[in-house]
């Protein structure tokens, strides 16, 4: 791997002139790892630059130093061309710099509005008043500036993450800086809160404002990047401004460093005939109920905006949901799971969305993390056999293609991408006839994530079938051999086989406007399935 | 792809303004039942021993209250902020001999200087161990409850020292204004004071912040260590005011003075419906918690119900009000 950074000298001469931040061969290492080399980049006023990368390749890292949350080890930073150092992330605030997290700093009980103004209440003394008024001033023009309807006073725990995450966006821009660094904004975003998260953020490049969004979506960058700037493994590979010509696979090429496919894969284990799973009393749009019937092997998609009841179905069969009104039949017989726990018992397995809270246990080890819910295989009399327990390890963490270099240590020493293979390897092993994916992929790099597909395909061959609840709708078209849209609580439409041309009416269902168009344009909607 | 979409109908606002509810209707049902408890338990107390509705059996609940109310606040303060405060009966004790032997020397009015420091002092090295070090608020301040114990005891020799300033002692323990005890004004005083700095300032809103999320607090510029020590200052204070109306009330210092009043004052925070778990609840619930155990031992005795049934009762009212309150949150939620 060539070291050598071709630094964002690249940039066009007047671009030099007009940077707002300028980063000077910047370094940084946490350990024994280097996260950064002699990375220089440069911000301007009214572009939205883009840093695209896979995890670990070092956007975030570089976030966080502009933002005054980390210090560089060495290289330096320029201000409107004048030389800064940030101690803190309020010396960044000050200038002018806002950020936007990744993992979001709204504290859970405090309200709306409390959070929006957090840490600007005020310059002086901690025993200053608070000025609530204003304060509900300023909140509720931020608000809408992004179309938020949302209680002031409502404690933040209780809105839905997609809601968190425009808090976050909305809180950054409160300050009015002139600099936004905003981490991942649209990973937890339907497509409708993604759509008004891009107008506003336009809204802001055109009123002269730099931002510089981190992301690992390429469909982001095509649509709102006017400067790209790819990065691996801590070095600037590219930094190009965008053109019409350039192409999404131009990017990815670059990205990745080779051609990789995102063509749907036509290997389709699905059993005709021979079906595992039946839901009753599934809602429809005229207010009617109607079945669904998963077959063995079958892989199927259940995709909507946040809200939209697409995680009805998998939130009932694993008993999360005591007032649900779907009824199930698996394998013939009636099922019903009170909790998480009959559910397994039953042969349902579960990957819940996210990692961090649901998934791994950060203080246990990876080979404990793994092996967690099979314990009771792995021995005799609830005594755990060790070396049975290190050979299942061993074997699983190979099979998924775990990077690790030992696993008595701790799952949080691995990258994000090899913590979801373990978390990956641990729902299936329990899978004997459902297995649920709610965001299996999120991210996670693209090698990963293809390499998790590979296993879910591998999963189906044994009969498996799989239901995948996932905001990735390119991911959702290529693994599954049926979608259904979801819209307000009912299902709208059922896409058999989908291909990716199938894309725009998906969208179209899900964001409710099918149900309109409907009646006037009959062949609008035309992958409509017939086996509702 | 998208560009064809019309994007502004679906669960678009369509220009509505954010919503302003009034405030804090959302908030927890504790707010009327608690109350509510309160006054059913004094009806029942009446109707059981009408000697309890008379004026001096109030007064006297009223002044039994006032330490425990004092304490109470300090350490809502720290459970707020996603720590608890151990040392607060001990920190009273050393406060209360420091106090004592120093008025017999100065005077009263920088015995109470020096008492209040002593609160500074302790509730500053606890809270600088706790945020400076990022240690468990449980370690440390059992820890300072082990040397503010220490310390009591050696500067009183081990034994209570009765020496008491007489001007002071009549003054705080005893006299009243408009009918009503000092001590009784100063715990109200107090808790009011609490309940500005939680409600209306900065410090107030970051205690809230760092009870919540640490980390989050931290990201929005909000200096976690500073506050988090102040929290432990205003703790080590409130210890310090309990101290003086303590040591004015019994007219002595003890070295070992009422080391229950800790865990009470935990258990009144929690009765009152404030999370353990920090970031939520307030002074009123804190008021709420006090009012209804003070009233039980009150009644109880009262009634003459042995010490042991006593402690008995009061230890199965606190697990009933944590039952209650985790299944009035699971009422919201679904």
């Amino acid at each position: 791997m060539s070291t050598v950074a071709s630094p964002a000298a690249s940039g066009s001469p007047e671009a030099v002139s007009g940077a707002l931040l300028a980063l000077h061969g910047i370094s940084k290492r946490f350990g024994a790892t280097v996260a950064l080399r002699e990375v220089s980049l440069r911000f301007q006023p009214g572009r939205i630059h883009c840093l695209l990368g896979e995890n670990g390749a070092g956007k975030s890292t570089i976030g966080k130093i502009a933002g005054g949350l980390y210090a560089a080890d060495s290289g330096r930073l320029e201000w409107k061309g004048r030389q800064v150092s940030f101690r803190h992330i309020n010396d960044a605030r000050e200038r002018g710099i806002g950020l936007v997290f990744q993992e979001l700093s709204l504290a859970p009980d405090l309200s709306v509005r409390a959070n929006l103004r957090l840490g600007a209440e005020g310059s002086g003394h901690p025993f200053c008043r608070l000025r609530h008024q204003a304060e509900t001033e300023q909140a509720v023009q931020a608000l809408e500036r992004f179309g938020l309807d949302i209680d002031l006073e409502e404690p933040v725990k209780h809105l839905p993450v997609s809601t968190q995450q425009m808090l976050e966006i909305a809180k950054a821009f409160m300050r009015d800086p002139e600099l936004v660094v905003l981490d991942e904004p649209t990973a937890m975003l339907g497509a409708v809160e993604k759509q008004r998260l891009f107008q506003a953020l336009r809204a802001w490049r055109d009123a002269g404002k730099a931002l510089v969004l981190i992301t690992h979506h390429i469909e982001d960058v095509m649509e709102l990047g006017d400067h790209v700037t790819v990065m691996r493994d801590g070095s600037v590979v590219d930094s190009f401004p965008m053109e019409p010509s350039i192409t999404a696979d131009d990017v990815l090429q670059r990205l990745t460093g080779r051609k990789i496919r995102v063509a749907k894969q036509a290997c389709s284990n699905k059993v005709e005939g021979a079906w595992t799973l039946q839901v009753d009393n599934v809602l429809q749009r005229d207010g009617s109920t109607t079945s669904i019937r998963m077959e063995r092997g079958e892989i199927i998609g259940l995709y909507g905006v946040v809200g939209s009841g697409a995680e009805q179905i998998p939130r009932a069969l694993m008993g999360l949901d005591s007032k649900t009104a779907l009824r199930f039949t698996l394998n013939g017989n009636p099922y019903h799971a009170s909790s998480p726990a009959t559910a397994f018992a039953c042969g349902v397995s579960y990957l819940p969305s996210g990692r961090a809270s649901n998934g791994i246990f950060a203080t246990l080890s990876i080979r404990e993390n793994l092996c967690l819910t099979q314990l009771g295989e792995l021995g005799r009399f609830g005594v755990v056999s060790e070396p049975t327990e290190r050979a299942r390890t061993a074997s699983l963490l190979d099979h998924f293609k775990v990077k690790y270099h030992d696993a008595e240590e701790r799952i949080t020493s691995l990258s994000g991408g090899n913590q979801q293979k373990v978390l990956m390897a641990r729902a299936m092993a329990r899978a004997r006839h459902v297995l649920i994916l709610e965001e299996p992929t999120a991210g996670i790099d693209i090698d990963a994530k293809l390499q998790i597909h590979d296993r879910v395909r591998e999963l189906t061959e044994r009969g498996v079938t799989v239901l995948l609840v996932s905001s990735d709708l390119i991911e959702t078209i290529t693994l599954c051999d049926t979608v259904y849209t979801f819209y307000e609580g009912h299902v709208v439409n059922c896409y058999e086989h989908p291909t990716l041309s199938d894309q725009p009416d998906i969208v179209f269902d899900v964001l409710g406007q099918a149900s309109e168009e409907a009646d006037t344009a009959a062949g609008a909607s035309a992958g409509m399935g017939t086996n509702v | 792809m998208l560009n064809h979409l019309r994007l502004s109908r679906p669960h678009s606002s369509n220009g509505k303004k954010p919503t302003q509810r009034s405030r804090r209707s959302g908030r927890r049902g504790s707010d009327t039942m608690l109350p509510l408890i309160i006054i059913g338990m004094g009806v029942a107390a009446t109707l059981i021993e009408p000697k309890f509705a008379s004026i001096d059996n109030l007064t006297n609940l009223a002044r039994q209250m006032m330490p425990l109310l004092i304490m109470a606040v300090g350490q809502a303060f720290a459970i707020i902020s996603g720590g608890l405060d151990l040392s607060l009966a001990a920190v009273m004790s050393l406060a209360g001999v420091v106090g004592v032997l120093t008025m017999a020397e100065y005077g009263a009015a920088t015995g109470i200087v020096v008492m209040l420091l002593t609160g500074l002092v302790m509730g500053g090295v606890s809270g600088f161990v706790i945020a400076y070090f990022r240690t468990s608020p449980l370690v440390v301040t059992l820890g300072m409850l082990s040397v503010a114990q220490a310390l009591a005891l050696i500067l009183s020799g081990g034994v209570p020292i009765y020496t008491v300033h007489p001007g002071y002692a009549q003054f705080v323990g005893f006299n009243d204004w408009l009918g009503i005890p000092i001590m009784v004004w100063i715990g109200v005083l107090f808790t009011c004071l609490g309940a500005f700095l939680l409600r209306q300032t900065v410090f107030g809103r970051y205690v809230y912040a760092i009870g919540s999320s640490a980390s989050a607090a931290s990201k929005s510029g909000v200096n976690v260590r500073l506050n988090t020590m102040l929290v432990y200052m205003v703790s080590g204070v409130c210890a310090t005011v309990c101290g003086i109306v303590l040591t004015a009330w019994t007219g002595s210092a003890q070295p070992v003075a009422a080391p229950n009043l800790t865990l009470e004052s935990l258990a009144a925070v929690v009765l009152g419906g404030v999370a353990l778990t920090g970031g939520s609840g307030g002074i009123r619930q804190v008021v709420y918690g006090v009012v209804i155990l003070s009233m039980l031992s009150n009644v109880m005795n009262m009634v003459g119900v042995s010490a042991y049934y006593q402690t008995l009762v009061i230890g199965i009212v606190i697990i009933l009000a944590v039952i209650l309150d985790r299944l009035r949150d699971r009422g919201q939620e679904g």
